[in-house]
């Protein structure tokens, strides 16, 4: 996979038309600053996956075809089952934190693909991707209807099948 | 609207849960034991032994033995047989001459079965039992090999006579038939041999170097270009076969087209794959039971070739070269994970029959002779690469 794909299977794994859906009628500041924290702590995840599979013992090859995997089966669970019911969203001074960027942001296929793109010495591309699908996630914020989010989010999450599929073509075929 | 406690509870045990079945199951721990040239040489050294310590006297090697059982296995197999020949000559090859007299037995053993097929043929096989074209490949590696270690000359006519009868079975395509039957006179029609097509592609390989110019090459050729872009279709092969003997064959006969290159590179990384796999399976738990037992001392063994052979390749073909460090890496992860797994003294002292037990590689408690033929093979091709380390 080129950087292209890692960035747009970054994207797609951001989920941000579910995001949107999910963070329907929260507090714009609390929606931007969960996004600027999500966005840290995946750059984080991309820019240590390296020396994590190291101390793990992991392989980068085998990581892309386990993430790959995860990242395909969390796609086509998001074409099949519609987004869940609104995400109650916190009230109080760390409602940015909890529940914006984790859980609703920091999803764990967005930081498996940063990871897989990180340690395919292309972090910089997923980060872009990511961050670009954080950008969406604030500006359409309440905007739109719910219903073509919900295509979005379908749509996205097709993508997601695909590139994670070749992401475990890319570990299969690496030595 | 306030998220309850519980609710955030149950995200953060979904992540813990998620990330330890991400663990277990998917990305376990791929470990590489360390083996140094001194280990590797005590771990072939042990091997061979056990090939030639347990020879009969007409040359056949103990083909088998159950060790929790104590019961030897009465079976045969002659490509099994050229195969553990052609591995003491690899190392003859290199200088390590103490198993010359071994290898020489066992050429004596299959010399008394050898049978005219004709043209100018043979085939060597057991009195009316199908000829299989592995052992006439596997033979013909060994004698090349042997020729490498003395240079006498003394079996070149039987090489060319086994080239024959390999070439008489090639069928238009370059599909290679496996048997002949020495009832019919005739190759057995429709019928292949799985790993027969890699085995003969390397000999008829090995022969196109030992005697070039007349017309080996071609077939070998014919044989690679079928392996490389027909035959998983011809052979109805769901999955493309890791063929350590195709590995052994092009990097013999090197890459003359883009679709062999191609394949090649797919090879490399279904070998690649299947180490990593194989290094994750260690100790016990829900890993050990997810995973299997240890693969065959003969599967790790195959590996090794294969990654050794295209680790050779990528050597001198640039379309590989940059594969080159990672076939390397694999190749000493198979070196460290056969030294590790090999039987030793410890183990065999526990043994009623310590001679068949150490320098072998152990499956379920059963070991047969071409665990020790693969795995001597592939660490002799894991040295070599240490050597090559050690020289920059």
């Amino acid at each position: 996979m080129n950087g292209w794909a890692l960035a747009l299977l970054a994207a797609a794994a951001t989920a941000p038309a579910v995001a949107v859906l999910r963070l329907a009628g929260a507090p714009a500041r609390d929606v931007r600053r969960g996004a600027v924290a999500a966005a840290v702590l995946g750059v984080v995840a991309a820019l240590v996956a390296t020396t994590l599979l190291d101390a793990l013992s992991i392989e980068p090859e085998s990581f892309w075809i386990g993430a790959g995997i995860v990242l395909a089966g969390i796609g086509l669970v998001r074409i099949v089952l519609p987004v869940g019911g609104w995400e109650p969203v916190a009230e109080g001074p760390w409602s940015w934190l909890v529940p914006v960027a984790y859980p609703v942001l920091l999803r764990p296929d967005m930081v498996l693909a940063l990871m897989a793109a990180g340690s395919h010495d292309d972090a910089l591309w997923a980060i872009a991707g990511a961050a670009v699908a954080l950008g969406v996630v604030v500006a359409g914020l309440d905007r739109g209807r719910p219903s073509v989010w919900r295509a979005t989010a379908r749509l996205t999450a097709a993508l997601q099948v695909v590139l994670a599929v070749a992401l475990v073509i890319d570990g299969v075929r690496a030595v | 609207m306030r998220v309850t406690r519980g609710r955030w509870t149950l995200h953060a045990a979904a992540w813990i849960a998620g990330i330890a079945a991400f663990r277990i199951v998917l990305t376990p721990a791929e470990v590489c034991p360390p083996a140094g040239t001194d280990e590797l040489d005590d771990a072939i050294t042990a091997a061979a032994t056990w090939a030639v310590t347990n020879q009969e006297d007409g040359g056949r090697f103990t083909y088998g033995y159950d060790r929790d059982g104590d019961e030897v296995n009465d079976g045969y197999n002659l490509v099994r047989h050229a195969g553990m020949v052609n591995a003491l000559y690899q190392l003859a090859a290199e200088g390590d001459d103490r198993w010359l007299e071994g290898a020489d037995a066992g050429v004596a053993y299959l010399l008394d079965l050898v049978v005219e097929t004709g043209d100018g043929a043979v085939a060597i096989t057991w009195p009316d039992v199908d000829a299989k074209i592995g052992t006439a490949a596997l033979t013909i590696a060994a004698l090349h090999h042997r020729e490498q270690a003395l240079g006498d000359g003394r079996h070149d006519e039987l090489m060319r006579q086994l080239g024959r009868f390999l070439v008489g079975q090639i069928e238009p395509p370059g599909t290679i038939l496996g048997f002949w039957s020495p009832v019919t006179g005739a190759p057995v029609p429709g019928a292949y041999a799985k790993f027969g097509t890699g085995e003969a592609f390397w000999a008829l390989a090995l022969l196109a170097s030992d005697f070039p110019g007349v017309g080996w090459d071609d077939a070998a050729r014919s044989i690679g270009r079928y392996i490389a872009t027909e035959r998983r279709q011809a052979e109805d092969q769901w999955l493309r076969q890791p063929d350590h003997w195709a590995a052994y064959g092009f990097a013999e006969l090197g890459v003359s087209s883009p679709e062999e290159l191609e394949y090649l590179r797919l090879l490399a990384g279904d070998f690649g794959v299947m180490t990593r796999f194989e290094s994750t399976r260690q100790g016990s738990g829900p890993g050990a039971w997810l995973r299997g037992p240890d693969a065959l001392g003969a599967g790790v063994g195959a590996l090794g070739e294969g990654l050794g052979s295209l680790w050779r390749l990528a050597a001198d073909e640039p379309g590989l070269a940059d594969l080159r460090d990672d076939l390397d890496e694999r190749l000493t992860c198979v070196a460290g994970l056969l030294v590790e797994r090999q039987a030793g003294a410890d183990d065999a002292a526990d043994s009623p029959r310590p001679e068949l037990v150490e320098g072998a590689w152990f499956r379920q408690g059963a070991t047969l002779v071409d665990d020790q033929q693969h795995s001597v093979s592939a660490l002799l091709m894991a040295r070599e690469a240490a050597d090559g380390r050690a020289d920059g």
